[in-house]
């Protein structure tokens, strides 16, 4: 079964919702540049559970894979996390003054009424 | 960029009104109540062009911007519990930034003495997929 999205806002919103793929990208962030094996040894975990992860998120942009030799390295891909923190933060305001607004609304409402 | 990765949740945002869950629920449930408050400024003309307002109903909003031109939103009433919960999609339409991220809103209406704690949650569909997918892998099934 894959899931297709549209949007690859869709795509990195997927990858970030799991808490595994999170920490994976804070300790890629941390160290700046990781193999899988590193991350294997980090997170005692197995090499094909590291890789589905690592798969994920390179699919949704937000690492990406150097191979060097046999030796395959995973940088963090700021783009995508960006992409994700403009949606949040456009988001959160729209809602924080809406609702600002709708008390408001509801008070004059209200008042009009008594 | 861990602080980024960390605040990659739900939005969710409460709020206290001094009225009742019945009257600030009708704040969404009527059109002409909900054209007045869902517009983030003043100086954003916002039109609510449909408000179908029930399980599977439509609505679609334009909104104005100054300097800017038209952008529009639309979405799909998939929950309603009248006083209680109203949960719709929320859709971004072209030439938005955000066109095409399907995202889900829930509106929780609590009592509280008379008043009303309101609790919006707004999440990216696909963390709801991400989800359903820890189920699945957790079950054993290969996918």
């Amino acid at each position: 079964m894959t899931i297709q999205y549209k949007n690859s806002l869709d795509r990195t919103f997927h990858a970030l919702g799991d808490e595994s793929r999170r920490k994976i990208l804070a300790m890629i962030s941390h160290k700046q540049r990781c193999t899988a094996g590193e991350l294997v040894d980090i997170f005692n975990v197995s090499q094909p559970t590291i890789s589905k992860h690592l798969k994920v998120l390179e699919t949704a942009g937000l690492i990406v894979r150097h191979v060097k030799g046999r030796h395959h390295f995973f940088n963090l891909d700021i783009k995508g996390l960006k992409e994700a923190d403009i949606w949040i933060n456009r988001h959160l305001t729209f809602w924080e003054n809406n609702l600002d607004r709708l008390g408001l609304f509801l008070d004059d409402e209200t008042k009009e009424t008594k | 960029m861990t602080a980024i990765i960390n605040k990659i949740e739900p939005i969710v945002i409460n709020r206290f009104y001094e009225h009742p869950p019945e009257k600030v629920f009708a704040a969404f449930s009527c059109k002409k109540a909900f054209e007045q408050w869902i517009a983030p400024s003043d100086n954003i003309d916002t039109r609510v062009l449909l408000h179908d307002f029930r399980i599977n109903g439509l609505y679609r909003i334009e909104f104005s911007i100054p300097e800017i031109g038209k952008s529009f939103l639309g979405g799909e009433f998939i929950h309603i519990d009248c006083p209680r919960q109203i949960c719709f999609t929320w859709l971004w339409e072209e030439p938005y930034i955000h066109a095409g991220v399907n995202s889900l809103v829930t509106v929780d209406f609590i009592e509280l003495n008379g008043s009303t704690k309101l609790s919006l949650t707004h999440e990216m569909k696909a963390c709801l997929h991400s989800n359903q997918l820890n189920d699945i892998l957790s079950a054993g099934k290969v996918l």
